[in-house]
């Protein structure tokens, strides 16, 4: 290759023109040098960059994979202390301070969405047998997302992050799954059915909810 | 390499395994005024994609390649059919349209979609490698019959049209400014619950073009205006796939693996046209600039590129490549006269910010989206997403690339090359990808000279296919 522009055509002659002023190694060409080396280089950089971005694509569908695994025992988790199975079960991560823990939050009783009395459990730790464990809880107003200022009648081992700063609404349901104060590790521990003493606490705890939703009007 | 066939008695043969294309050169800027090409060693490994015109008018299409164009279609009516059937998460809360298919499919699930993402993208990869084996006719019938299967199913993945009829009938019905107020403006509009949360108090980040051009839609109906944008859509899809085809025929390359590569990538049959995107309208103008170059109507490339600017402001990322490369004052004056047009226009119709297209870039890059290839890198550095600091890093990478790129059209490399290059650069820094994104630079791909680039956004789009795939190993709690 001539150190000199190769020019295919000219379009503009008065732009050529001008052009030809500039010195000849910034003086453009119409036909691409085919130099090997740069080539080699540009191959080699991209080749680094697929493989980075290929290699971090696939740390990433095994990571939110493991975050679907631990959403999932948060779900599973709340509907197993509430004993309701309820669809719409909200997870809220941690993106403040990215830890593992969540904070799962549904209606106490059925309705719509966030529509009633919401109760969250603080959910800390591995999954073990497909559930966590739950530390802390609270509960909030309906309508109402999780911020401190939102929270009442907080239940469990007390979390400075996740404290109650609302006062308790004037009769507003405040009682915690019975089961929540046996041991945790009750639930954790002994695979996916609750100890038949668990059981029964869930349904005291469930009967209170129905019938605080019946003098709601909530069913 | 490629998938294999069998043909000629048992033996196995796929794409580039017949005879290579005849003639001395591979093609020049037209069929006129013939440039020399000079064959890159993986132009030279990828006959699929690199095939002339004149070689590619098979009569009939391989029993493998309609194989794969059959599990195209049937992957893709699954998904549709399914889609039609209502209530999935992959489907945004929209009007019903598609009443007529509801009976047939069951609710459409992340598994069934994702297994059928991933066999379309099989099929699709076979069928790009057999591109050689498939007739014209063969090809443009399965691009269209791909297109109108979409447009018939619901709305898929996203939320977007629903933002921009908003828009539209804001600035038609409610005369409040699209590009000062979002849709929370007309809450008592029926379309207003239809529109994604995250956008409600977002003014429209588009073109004024992309808003006059759905003006006409605005008056109809809810359900009118949704298959009045799905028109739309196809109507630009249609235009983008014949250009490509044109300029491939231009460029004297076979316009088979063109009009495959795009017509029938899972990302634009899906997420574009499925999720009815104006990203397609975009690449129609730039497909139809590049056309206008390649037949030296430069005037004319100038002022589509900048139209399509006024569409959606990332087109513009040709348009130094096109000046550099081509060093005349027409495509600089005719770029000039569609901003005087276009920004006037904006400009008397929604004020200065109508007229500021670059807003949207401003604002696109200080979002962040879990499916963006920097959120993944850092997430392998084990930090928890994208700062502040990192956006900065990455423009300031994209701008040597770009730079690069300009330096190395001024040396006479390819400009169409490097437009798909700063366009795949674009959406490779950004942190806020979308599956569209992926898009921008894949019809260019198909025409340039330096097949690593098609290669490269290939290699893009399938890595964020994989990536949508983690609930397929996840547990799905019901």
């Amino acid at each position: 290759m001539s150190a000199g522009p190769v020019r295919e055509r000219t379009h503009d002659l008065l732009v050529e023109r001008w052009l030809t002023r500039l010195p000849s190694a910034l003086q453009p060409r119409d036909i691409d040098d085919p130099s090997r080396r740069r080539r080699r280089v540009e191959g080699a950089i991209l080749i680094i960059i697929a493989l980075i971005i290929g290699v971090a694509a696939i740390y990433d569908v095994t990571r939110q994979v493991s975050i679907n695994y631990r959403l999932t025992a948060d779900i599973e988790t709340w509907r197993e202390l509430t004993g309701q199975n309820f669809k719409n079960v909200s997870i809220e991560q941690d993106e403040k301070h990215f830890t593992t823990n969540d904070v799962a939050c549904a209606n106490i009783s059925f309705a719509q969405p966030g529509a009633k009395t919401q109760i969250c459990f603080v959910l800390v730790g591995p999954i073990i047998h497909g559930r966590r464990v739950t530390r802390t809880g609270f509960f909030l107003p309906p309508h109402l997302s999780d911020l401190p200022k939102h929270r009442y009648g907080c239940f469990g081992v007390p979390m400075k992050r996740y404290a109650c700063r609302l006062a308790r609404p004037a009769g507003a349901f405040t009682t915690p799954p019975a089961d929540f104060y046996e041991e945790p590790a009750v639930l954790t521990s002994t695979g996916k059915a609750v100890s038949s003493s668990g059981k029964a606490a869930v349904e005291a705890w469930r009967g209170a909810v129905h019938r605080r939703a019946l003098r709601e009007g909530g069913f | 390499m490629g998938a294999a066939s069998p043909a000629r008695g048992g033996e196995l043969v796929c794409a580039g395994a017949g005879s290579s294309a005849a003639g001395a050169t591979l093609g020049g800027e037209s069929a006129t005024g013939a440039s020399p090409r000079a064959e890159s060693p993986l132009r030279a490994r990828l006959p699929a994609l690199n095939g002339r015109a004149g070689r590619s008018a098979r009569a009939r299409t391989s029993p493998l390649a309609l194989g794969f164009a059959l599990a195209l279609i049937g992957s893709l009516a699954l998904v549709v059919v399914d889609a039609a059937a209502g209530e999935s998460p992959l489907l945004p809360p929209s009007p019903q349209i598609a009443k007529w298919l509801s009976g047939i499919g069951t609710h459409l699930g992340f598994h069934t979609f994702l297994i059928c993402l991933l066999i379309f993208t099989a099929a699709y990869l076979g069928l790009v490698l057999c591109s050689r084996q498939v007739s014209r006719r063969f090809a443009i019938g399965l691009v269209a019959a791909l297109n109108v299967i979409v447009l018939l199913g619901p709305v898929l993945i996203s939320t977007d049209v629903f933002s921009n009829i908003a828009y539209a009938r804001m600035a038609v019905i409610h005369h409040v400014d699209p590009y000062v107020h979002g849709p929370l403006k007309i809450q008592q509009d029926p379309i207003f619950k239809y529109v994604g949360t995250d956008w409600l108090k977002t003014p429209s980040a588009y073109g004024p073009l992309y808003t006059i051009l759905t003006f006409p839609i605005a008056p109809l109906g809810l359900v009118a205006s949704v298959w009045g944008m799905k028109v739309e859509e196809l109507i630009a899809s249609g235009l983008a796939l014949f250009f490509t085809w044109r300029c491939a025929r231009q460029l004297r390359l076979n316009p088979v693996p063109a009009l495959l590569i795009v017509g029938a990538n899972p990302l634009w049959v899906i997420y574009g046209l499925g999720g009815v995107q104006n990203d397609i309208i975009m690449l129609a103008f730039m497909m139809g600039a590049a056309t206008l170059a390649l037949s030296r109507r430069e005037a004319g490339a100038g002022f589509t590129i900048v139209a399509g600017a006024f569409v959606k402001a990332t087109a513009i990322a040709m348009l130094p490549f096109m000046v550099l490369s081509k060093r005349s004052r027409r495509e600089i004056l005719g770029a000039l006269a569609a901003l005087v047009c276009f920004a006037g226009i904006g400009y008397v119709l929604f004020g200065v910010k109508g007229a500021d297209i670059f807003a949207i870039l401003t604002k696109d890059a200080s979002y962040v989206s879990s499916d963006g290839f920097p959120t993944e890198f850092m997430h392998l550095l084990g930090k928890p997403g994208v700062f502040p600091v990192d956006h900065v890093l990455l423009q300031a990478g994209l701008a040597v690339v770009v730079v690069y790129l300009m330096w190395r059209t001024w040396r006479g490399y390819d400009w169409i090359s490097a437009s798909g290059w700063a366009l795949l650069a674009i959406a490779v820094t950004s942190p806020w990808l979308l599956a569209w994104y992926t898009l921008w630079g894949l019809p260019l791909g198909t025409i340039a000279k330096d097949r690593r680039l098609i290669v490269a956004i290939l290699v893009v789009q399938l890595l964020f296919i994989v990536h949508q795939t983690s609930p397929l190993f996840s547990p799905v709690s019901e």
